[in-house]
């Protein structure tokens, strides 16, 4: 069996980096198939609090590159039974812990039993930035709609491609389709025309994204969600199955409308 | 009370340009600048020197009427305009 590395980068932080990487692992795994997310936040981990793994940490990730346990060892398994496994990053060590043909070699060996490996990247280009993606043989930039996120992600790509990782795909996260309708926020085409890359999802605006993260439940698992949704569209597209991209649509009516005025927060919005 | 008039009779967003489309213009601007990593003194330096050659063969305003690096879908170009002031100047113009 080989499988494939991808990487899941954006260049700025906060943009839903590590939610997606958590997602998409977990709706690949409920596609059947074998699975590892490795966070390569080394200093400042995170995968494993949104998938709930916080508390069966033992090894990490420089521990495997270090020799210092069986890479088996460091891996835990998801909480609902899927194939799909965490490899923690180290807490109380820095970027420079590891080197990119280390992480490479890793993922080299997992790619023998795995079917995708997905690499959490730090936010920057340093260190962290080159581990992360020298490992992989695909990436998927992950922006929000504003223009700190999307000039970061374009820069990004610059540097992806210039190492040699071509055509990465984009998931535009966090898309809030009335602020889209009143023309405050960019839409779909608009960050598609500036960074000029496929489109692999989009990922809308849903509270239910924040309550997944706080219960450390990825939100792949709540049926209602509509960001949810969208993250199993986008496993199923790197699956290679055709599933036609939906613009994000407002909530309709004059209901919402008058919601909207006084302030009074949607729930899920509709989904792509 | 503004807001909800001006939500009611939806002239918001319409005459003024949406926040959105600004941003969509600040960014395609900023990105082609990130991308070629031309300064803005390397601008001007460059912008100099063109008037510096054209004011040769031609007398001209002193300043472009418009200067940027632009993106047409996949094609990135120089846009440069500039008054001619002097028509009689062009069939006078030293020849080379």
């Amino acid at each position: 069996m080989t499988g494939k590395t991808i990487v899941i980068t954006s260049g700025k932080g906060g943009v839903g980096k590590t939610t997606a990487t958590a997602n998409i692992g977990a709706a690949l795994a409920m596609r059947r198939h074998r699975v590892v997310v490795i966070d390569t936040d080394i200093g400042l981990r995170n995968l494993d609090v949104i998938m709930g793994l916080e508390n069966r940490i033992v090894y990490d990730l420089v521990n495997v590159i270090e020799g210092k346990c069986r890479v088996r060892q460091a891996m835990i398994k998801d909480k609902h039974g899927l194939e799909l496994y965490l490899i923690p990053a180290a807490q109380t060590r820095d970027k420079d812990s590891i080197e990119p043909s280390q992480l490479r070699e890793l993922c080299a060996a997992l790619e023998q039993e795995y079917d995708y490996i997905l690499i959490d990247c730090p936010a920057g280009i340093e260190q962290g930035f080159r581990n992360a993606t020298t490992a992989a043989q695909e990436a998927v930039i992950v922006t929000t709609p504003e223009v700190a996120a999307i000039r970061d992600a374009d820069r990004v790509i610059g540097l992806l491609e210039a190492s040699g990782l071509h055509r990465p795909r984009l998931v535009i996260n966090r898309i809030d389709a009335d602020l889209v309708r009143r023309g405050d926020m960019m839409g779909q085409k608009d960050v598609e025309s500036l960074l000029a890359i496929e489109l692999i999802g989009l990922v809308p605006a849903d509270e239910r994204t924040v309550s997944a993260a706080n219960r450390g439940v990825p939100v792949v698992h709540d049926a209602r969600s509509a960001a949810g949704a969208a993250y199993i569209r986008i496993a199923a597209r790197m699956d290679g199955e055709e599933v036609p991209l939906n613009e994000i649509t407002p909530r309709p009516g004059m209901f919402h409308k008058l919601r909207d005025l006084v302030g009074i927060k949607g729930r899920a919005y509709s989904h792509a | 009370m503004r807001e909800l008039l001006r939500w009611l009779f939806g002239l918001s967003g319409k005459n003024r340009q949406s926040s959105s489309e600004i941003a969509r213009q600040r960014l395609r601007l900023v990105l082609i600048q990130d991308r070629i990593e031309l300064s803005p003194e390397k601008m001007e330096q460059m912008k100099q020197e063109i008037l510096e050659v054209v004011s040769r063969y031609m007398v001209v305003e002193d300043d472009f009427i418009e200067f940027e690096v632009r993106r047409l879908e996949e094609l990135i170009m120089l846009v440069s305009n500039i008054e001619v002031k002097d028509v009689s100047a062009l069939m006078s113009a030293p020849a080379r």
